[in-house]
């Protein structure tokens, strides 16, 4: 909402600043969005007396003008037609800069030196007339700048007005807010009106056929105006607001809107069939072109003004081509009425409008202010146009409404607020707002204005007492806090100790995106669709998944700014189906870890190589730090066949780790191998959680190490071997430590070694007894495996 | 014998103090006490000799070996030193750093937050990013046509439901599950259908909180936001409480942080536009209408909520210009805050 300060000082004096203003209104819930120095705009423009005005001596279309510009006479040439000695001028002195960044500088023409430039309205930026030069009052006195001559010495302050508080879109309601806070005087506008002529029902008929709609309709005529443009002053001040003038007519019906915030439509009365007007619910099929030039198809959800044939109008929202005021208009009807908000919120919205009517009536207009509305837009059309207002304005308003009175419980308030406000000065800020106040026993009976729809509850008082208190003077206490540090869930700090822990073992941790390419979904073969409605792009429609998709995503990025080697993971939502009776779709958290490029970067110590499978295995080992994890050999979307496993704990599926496949790196223009693997992370909390740990003795005998370096086909897996090695006669542990393959071994085959270590609880091994044990463990390798000692 | 077992230590011991390095005191070592060396063959003589003179020579002999031993020992161990001493490596070349990965920034500055209110004895909570309308509008008295629904342009899901818009479903869902008093923080990604610009993303990260008890009041609010701003931006970090607008409280403030950078002397400020304030995010008392909601009855208990984007506060913080790069992950960007922590 843009205002003036001057505009702003026709109903209330403020001793304050604009800064000063625009703070203390911000601070009690206008916020404070940018401000415009009109005069600024003007520095360097003066007034200028044109005493002398001659022909150019080289130049036949240009004058030489002596023109008194207060502290001395300037020589300046003019190209304008109209230019004349006597004349009062607006004067552009050399330095200045004008609208459209055009900076007047002292110069030669042809031949005469020019001290300046005599403006014409569009070199002001005051308009597009460029027929000659601005003339201005006779009155003024040379020198004196231009913005003051005209009355622009003025500032134009924005405010953002928030959807609780229709009554602040207009000056008026700034001016009340102005008001609370400073306990000055508020003056309404003085509205005189004469009334001549027929009365209005003579020229017009109203009804309303839909009253919980519209409550209140106030209707009258003015006959004979001259449609012309508006007077400079009303002009400047929409200008001033960003608003275009288009006729005196619609130009007063706009400046009254901004001042009362009270939304007025005038119809020319000999367009409407029948001289009549109904507000009635659109009937399905019918349509209206509205004042944008846009034809409208309108359903019995929305609410028009009807003439005896058609719509008329989108009440409350915009008025109707078919009965537009034009320059030919004489006579008018003025509408000022009161719409429910709701209806006019719906109908806005199914037509996509935004109108500065609409966005007052459909966050609550005020009730009472019609009548009074009406006749202030009458009055000043009257003066400006030469209209004659018609006798008995019709006010249809069949059921008044009433304001409801609120009761405020004074300890209720204070304890909310921690204030200690006495019921007199309870009061007395509701008075400046405007409220009805009674007490009685420590209880408030508040009547708030029709123009605060937004106070109906207890605790909408309670805001208006903080509010204009202000909420600084209130202190902030510890009481809040608890006593002891909060404890953590179980998943969250797993997933905070085990995002720590990544990084540790040098991942770069990543938070992506979980709206996704519905393509990328698609190459993972995702059985789960989880489709926005209305995607932020046509590509991006989908919930993710996986991670994968993400991660290949971030590689492509960061290769693409020629990063040589990544090692990143996310711990992520992902989403899935919803549940058997579920209305909502699944969300899990996902672990994803990505490698790719060389392991280390090339430094003076060595030369790098690049990951594989097993430096990510080793890191996910490290991770799950103890969890006995299966790895199996699968084929799963988005991973190299033959290098992809299925990883589980006790067999529960946990995830899956490999080589991305290559087409899918080549999708995401990835050269180097990506490795990745993707963990459920809520599984793997509760393996995390459910696990016991409970002390076992310390060994009391020495330990045997023996090593055992066997040669098996090659398709014969580590784990099988280890495992069957782990379960053998007194071992206590298994280490892997060596694989071969090429000669002596024979083709197809491979030696795998491995380090083991005997113990007996009870007593001291003999090397005998060693050696048995590992010749056990030797032949059901043999037995099992096919193994042949190395 | 007796003089040339003597004549043999003097010159060992001798030659020993003089030897230049280790491998010319493993020659001597050899050459002294060595199989072949002369005392060696000394040794091996005494036993022809007649008894009464081997007590005496055989004394001598050792304590020839002694002298001979203890010279090597004492000259292995100043080679040694000295060798050790005069070693040099060039400490100025680059060491072999194992690479830590770097937290990404939003994250950390989660952790953060919830240190930050575990301290004060807040709670962690979590609710679902795919919500309904009910949580993430009716509940917080917002309803179907209120205008405030305006503020916040909604993703929709095709089969139903919508990604929340605010982290405030937590609230509603948490005083679902248990009654008063509730003190929570939740933080998490939210989504408004935005165009991506330098400030604005469709995916967002929030903070909210709530506290609900017999007696809550706008002081617990003041002074619980005030800590946040200390801990966040400093201890000299100032709040100011402007009034506001949101369905689900009543009163409702916005509240900025003194600005930590300028503190309102720099009219250029990036940070603050030398208004010496930044809007950091909304708060207020809960609205009745939310406790009615829940099945709190609003007669008996007060709260207040607040809320705050992490985004917003990590660009603060950092003087990050271009809301898009949290999500970019170019690791240009998010390796630079792993100092931070």
């Amino acid at each position: 909402m843009k205002i003036t300060t001057k505009w702003l000082s026709e109903y209330v004096d403020c001793a304050w600043d604009w800064q000063k203003l625009v703070e203390r209104l911000t601070m009690s819930g206008l916020e404070f969005e940018g401000v415009d120095e009109i005069a600024a705009r003007f520095e360097g423009v003066v007034v200028g007396h044109v005493l002398e005005c001659e022909r150019h001596p080289n130049a036949d279309r240009l004058s030489v003008c002596k023109v008194d510009i207060g502290e001395g006479i300037n020589t300046i040439v003019c190209g304008a037609p109209n230019v004349a000695a006597g004349q009062k001028v607006a004067v552009a002195l050399p330095g200045c800069t004008l609208p459209g960044d055009f900076t007047i500088k002292k110069a030669k023409i042809r031949g005469v030196e020019s001290l300046g430039m005599i403006c014409a309205e569009d070199e002001l930026g005051l308009g597009d007339n460029h027929d000659g030069i601005l003339v201005l009052d006779d009155g003024l006195k040379p020198g004196l700048p231009f913005a003051v001559a005209v009355g622009l010495d003025d500032t134009v302050l924005d405010f953002e007005v928030t959807p609780n508080r229709p009554d602040c879109l207009s000056v008026v309601g700034i001016a009340r807010e102005v008001r609370a806070l400073t306990g000055a005087e508020l003056r309404l506008p003085a509205v005189e009106i004469k009334e001549q002529g027929a009365p209005c029902t003579d020229d017009i008929a109203l009804s309303i056929e839909s009253s919980e709609d519209c409550p209140r309709y106030v209707g009258r005529v003015i006959r004979n105006v001259k449609i012309a443009p508006s007077p400079d002053w009303l002009q400047r001040r929409l200008q001033a607001v960003g608003q275009r003038p288009i006729n005196n007519v619609v130009d007063i019906t706009n400046y009254v809107l901004l001042e009362l915030g009270q939304p007025l439509h005038a119809f020319d009365l000999h367009k409407l069939a029948d001289r009549r007007l109904v507000v009635r619910r659109a009937r399905d099929g019918e349509s209206i072109e509205t004042l944008d030039g846009t034809t409208r198809r309108l359903d019995a959800e929305m609410l028009v003004i009807a003439d005896g044939q058609k719509p008329v109008a989108l009440a409350g929202i915009m008025g109707g081509a078919n009965s537009e005021v034009d320059e030919h208009t004489t006579d008018l009807v003025l509408e000022s009425a009161y719409f429910e908000a709701s209806r006019i919120r719906q109908a806005r919205a199914r037509l996509g409008l935004h109108t500065e009517a609409a966005a007052r009536f459909e966050r609550g207009a005020d009730w009472a202010i019609c009548q009074r509305a009406s006749d202030r837009a009458a009055a000043l059309i009257a003066q400006v146009t030469g209209g004659q207002i018609a006798p008995e304005a019709i006010d249809l308003y069949p059921t008044p409404k009433e304001n409801p009175t609120i009761s405020l419980r004074l300890d209720r308030a204070n304890q909310l607020l921690a204030t200690s406000f006495s019921s007199e000065e309870a009061q007395r800020i509701f008075e400046l707002l405007d409220c009805n106040v009674t007490v009685e026993k420590g209880q408030l009976q508040v009547t708030p204005p029709s123009f605060r729809p937004d106070l109906v509850r207890e605790a909408d008082l309670v805001e208006e007492l903080g509010r204009i208190y202000g909420y600084d003077r209130i202190a902030g206490s510890q009481q809040a806090n608890g006593p002891w540090l909060s404890q953590l869930s179980p998943a969250l700090r797993w997933r905070a100790r085990i995002r720590q822990r990544m990084a540790d073992i040098g991942l770069d941790e990543i938070m992506s995106n979980t709206i996704v390419d519905a393509t990328w979904e698609e190459r993972i073969d995702a059985t789960d669709v989880i489709l926005l409605a209305n995607p932020p792009t046509e590509a991006q429609s989908r919930l993710r998944t996986r991670l994968l998709p993400s991660l290949l995503e971030v590689a492509r990025r960061n290769f693409n700014q020629r990063a040589r080697s990544l090692a990143l993971f996310e711990l992520g939502k992902c989403f899935s189906a919803p549940a058997a009776g579920a209305q909502l779709p699944g969300e899990h958290w996902q672990l994803a870890a990505l490698l790719a490029g060389p392991l280390s970067p090339t430094t003076w110590q060595g030369p790098e190589r690049d990951v594989d499978f097993y430096d990510l295995k080793g890191r996910l080992e490290a991770l799950t730090d103890g969890l006995p994890l299966q790895f199996e050999p699968v084929d799963y979307p988005g991973y190299r066949t033959g290098h992809c496993a299925r990883i589980a704990i006790e067999e529960q599926t946990i995830g899956y780790i490999g080589q991305v496949a290559p087409a899918q790196c080549k999708d995401f223009d990835i050269e180097p191998a990506v490795y990745i693997f993707e963990l459920a992370f809520d599984a793997l909390v509760e393996h995390w959680q459910q696990r016991h740990v409970s002390f076992a003795q310390l060994p009391k005998f020495p330990a045997a190490e023996r090593d055992l370096s066997v040669v098996v086909r090659e398709e014969v897996s580590h784990s099988d071997l280890a495992q069957a090695i782990g379960t053998g006669p007194l071992v206590e542990n298994v280490e892997f430590f060596d694989l071969y393959q090429g000669a002596p071994i024979a083709e197809g085959h491979k030696s795998l070694s491995f380090s083991i270590r005997l113990r007996h609880p009870e007593r001291t091994l003999k090397d005998t007894q060693a050696d048995a044990a590992i010749n056990d463990i030797l032949q059901k390798l043999q037995k099992q495996f096919g193994a042949q000692l190395r | 014998m007796l003089e040339d077992l003597q004549e043999v230590q003097k010159a060992a011991v001798e030659d020993i103090q003089r030897a230049a390095d280790l491998t010319v005191l493993e020659d001597l070592r050899v050459r002294y006490l060595g199989r072949k060396s002369q005392l060696r063959n000394i040794m091996g003589q005494i036993g022809q000799l007649p008894a009464d003179q081997r007590p005496q020579l055989g004394q001598a002999a050792g304590t020839a070996q002694r002298a001979i031993q203890e010279a090597l020992d004492a000259r292995q161990q100043s080679l040694q030193e000295a060798t050790e001493a005069s070693s040099r490596i060039d400490v100025t070349l680059p060491g072999r750093i194992p690479r830590r990965g770097a937290l990404h920034p939003l994250a950390q500055l989660v952790d953060e937050l919830s240190d930050v209110f575990r301290g004060m004895g807040f709670d962690l909570a979590e609710g679902p990013e795919a919500e309904d309308e009910y949580h993430n509008f009716d509940a917080l008295n917002t309803p179907d046509d209120h205008p405030a629904r305006d503020l916040h342009d909604t993703f929709y899901l095709r089969d139903g439901g919508l990604l929340r818009t605010h982290t405030s479903t937590v609230q509603i869902r948490v005083m679902e599950s248990q009654p008063p008093p509730v003190r929570i923080v939740s933080l998490g990604r939210c989504y408004r259908k935005e165009t991506v610009d330098a400030t604005h993303h469709f995916a967002f990260h929030q903070i909210e909180g709530l506290y609900v008890d017999r007696r809550v009041s706008f002081a617990d609010l003041k002074g619980t936001i005030e800590a946040m701003g200390r801990q966040l931006l400093g201890d000299t970090t100032r709040v100011r409480f402007r009034s506001h607008f949101f369905p689900f409280t009543e009163p409702s403030v916005e509240y900025d942080f003194s600005c930590s950078i300028c503190d309102g002397a720099d009219a250029r400020c990036s940070i603050c536009k030398g208004t010496g304030w930044i809007e950091i995010a909304g708060a207020g008392m809960v609205d009745p209408a939310v406790f009615t909601s829940v099945g709190y009855d609003p007669e008996k208990f007060s709260g207040f909520a607040f809320g705050m984007g992490l985004e917003r506060m990590a660009m603060i913080r950092y003087g990050i210009d271009d809301v898009r790069l949290f999500l970019d992950n170019d690791l240009r960007f998010t390796r630079q805050f792993s100092a931070r922590r």
